[in-house]
């Protein structure tokens, strides 16, 4: 356990904090851009989906930036460690950046006067973001480029602008635009799913 | 072989490529299905329909008439709507600003703020002032208020909308028939569609083009290469942008198929080749910019952090739009979200082309920075791993 948590420090550390950072930025910035006083259900949500939900692409489609060098990847394989914790170990760190950062934002836009369910709201933000950045992983994890995984992430994002009806339970906007709640489980399991799948893929293909 | 020709044979068997071409057709069909409510725009309005739409009006009284109410009602439940950065941001005013905004209130109506909030509910606005005058008014409002409020000249000139009436839609209609050609609506609609998604699919294919001999490990072999720094940065660049327009272009061909049939069943006269001409001027020169920032900020700073710039300035772009038909200004993205307006377009179109063709020049001059940053790395590299090769393959 030990070498797995300075394996994931040296991580964070060599690759990761830039992004960490990039995310704080993107979080600090939102004082600026949006407005967090006296906002109703719908325009909270608005907050949380199309601004805090980039998140998920900044947080979790990275998660393979050391590997993009061949060498290093090789290398992981070759060691008697279980690459497979190493990047479950990555996604944890990424979860609670994730919890924290919209737990922040929901919290503020409550002491800001705005009126919303906050649990309801909470839950659904957390797994939207985390399904939106499950994207970028899985694709980033399969083709062993990261660019791609940004790049179908924020296609995914973008497309939600204008065709959210073709993809029914998975759309994002769901509550800005419908006051709907009820698809995070969805989202939760395709997350799930996208998560194991990308690992899974990776493995497999490392191996052969 | 060329090697131009190898960069496009190298697009041919990327990932990337494909992935794009997916994207990009399903996002199109599924906004352009060309389905018949569209095309039955073509129908000709009939005297006594129940209604024709809605215009946008250019008329002053409508437009201040429209103003006025809305800024005694924000200024009455003290909330003023603003987007300053396309995301919603509610102003609420101090006792001073709002004393300032019931002056300038005063100025608009001749009438005092007390006299109006007594009688609210069945207060009609008179509104007292010229033109010119209101906008000055307005402008003021809006330095208090702050950025992004309704009462931006633009914002108001580009919002207020009327109901359409039969002269109106018949005029829309000849438009349609005469300048458009039928085809030129719908052109630009597909443009208004397309230019979304490539204000930053392109960076995705520059970012990948510049890390892929990063990524091979082949950047100190290129180095040692005789060919010009120019012609490596200068192929590279015009490859994909060649083989980014390329779908843009089969796909923007076969989408016009239906409305060019159902131009000539109606008997109208279809101009086939306003696809294309609409996407070589608004759809190119922005393909031509987004590679060109991201080969200049990869070759840079060696790592993705164009896709975050563009991402950043395709979507505050989009955002910061303060409408969704013309307005073009020097907008990344812009837009015609709409069928017909050919007239309001024909006025426009001027302001389109200075916008493209600065942004041709933007791409020629941060190619030239793509090219000198790669000279220097190659200089640094020679330095680095041996001398340049002077002469031959």
């Amino acid at each position: 356990m030990e070498k797995f948590v300075s394996l994931e420090i040296s991580f964070v550390k060599k690759h990761y904090f830039k992004h960490i950072l990039l995310a704080l930025l993107f979080a600090i910035l939102s004082g600026a851009v949006v407005s967090f006083k006296n906002l109703n259900e719908l325009q909270s949500a608005r907050v949380m989906e199309m601004y805090v939900s980039i998140l998920g692409i900044i947080l979790f489609t990275p998660l393979f930036m050391p590997e993009q060098d061949r060498e290093i990847w090789r290398l992981e394989q070759s060691k008697k460690l279980s690459v497979v914790n190493l990047y479950i170990l990555r996604i944890l760190t990424a979860v609670i950046f994730l919890l924290a950062t919209v737990s922040i934002f929901i919290i503020i836009m409550r002491q800001n006067n705005c009126e919303f369910p906050v649990l309801k709201l909470w839950i659904f933000s957390v797994c939207e973001i985390l399904f939106l950045g499950s994207i970028g992983f899985f694709v980033s994890a399969v083709t062993n480029q990261v660019v791609l995984g940004y790049m179908a992430a924020i296609m995914y994002y973008m497309i939600n602008f204008g065709a959210t009806e073709y993809l029914k339970k998975l759309a994002l906007f769901q509550v800005m635009r419908l006051g709907k709640y009820d698809f995070w489980y969805y989202m939760l399991a395709v997350s799930v799913l996208l998560f194991a799948a990308g690992i899974s893929i990776r493995e497999i293909r490392s191996k052969k | 072989m060329s090697l131009f020709s190898k960069e496009c044979k190298q697009i041919l068997k990327s990932l990337i490529f494909y992935i794009f071409i997916v994207i990009f057709v399903l996002y199109i069909t599924t906004q352009f299905g060309g389905d018949a409510e569209d095309i039955n725009l073509i129908n000709k309005p009939e005297a006594g329909q129940e209604e024709y739409g809605y215009k946008i009006t250019d008329n002053p009284e409508e437009i201040m008439d429209y103003a006025v109410n809305g800024i005694i009602y924000e200024t009455y439940i003290n909330s003023y709507s603003t987007y300053p950065f396309g995301f919603y941001k509610e102003i609420k005013l101090n006792e001073n600003e709002l004393q300032d905004m019931e002056e300038l209130i005063y100025r608009l109506t001749g009438d005092k703020w007390d006299d109006i909030v007594s009688d609210y509910d069945n207060y009609i606005p008179p509104v007292k002032t010229e033109y010119s005058e209101f906008l000055e008014i307005m402008a003021d409002a809006c330095e208090i208020i702050g950025k992004g409020s309704s009462y931006e000249k633009e914002e108001m000139e580009n919002h207020t909308t009327v109901p359409m009436t039969y002269e109106d839609a018949m005029e829309e209609y000849e438009s349609m028939i005469n300048k458009d050609h039928v085809t030129g609506t719908y052109a630009r609609l597909f443009c208004d569609y397309a230019v979304i998604l490539l204000a930053i699919i392109p960076v995705f294919f520059g970012v990948t083009r510049c890390l892929r001999d990063r990524r091979a490990k082949a950047e100190g072999v290129i180095f040692s290469k005789s060919v010009s720094s120019a012609k490596i940065i200068i192929s590279r660049y015009m490859a994909n942008v060649v083989m980014i327009f390329l779908p843009v272009l089969i796909t923007a061909l076969i989408i016009q198929i239906p409305y060019i049939y159902s131009a000539e069943a109606a008997g109208i006269s279809a101009d086939y080749m306003a696809f294309i001409r609409y996407s070589v001027i608004w759809l190119l020169p922005e393909i031509m910019i987004v590679t060109a920032l991201s080969f200049a900020v990869t070759e840079l700073t060696g790592g993705i952090w164009a896709i975050f710039i563009q991402f950043v300035w395709a979507f505050a772009s989009m955002l910061s739009s303060s409408t969704l038909v013309g307005d073009f200004g020097l907008k990344l993205v812009v837009r015609w979200n709409t069928l017909g307006g050919a007239d309001s377009y024909l006025r426009q179109v001027n302001d389109l082309y200075i916008n493209r063709a600065f942004y041709v020049g933007l791409s020629v001059v941060l190619v030239a920075v793509s090219i000198l940053i790669y000279s220097v790395k190659r200089k640094k590299g020679a330095a680095e791993h041996g001398k340049i090769r002077k002469s031959g393959n």
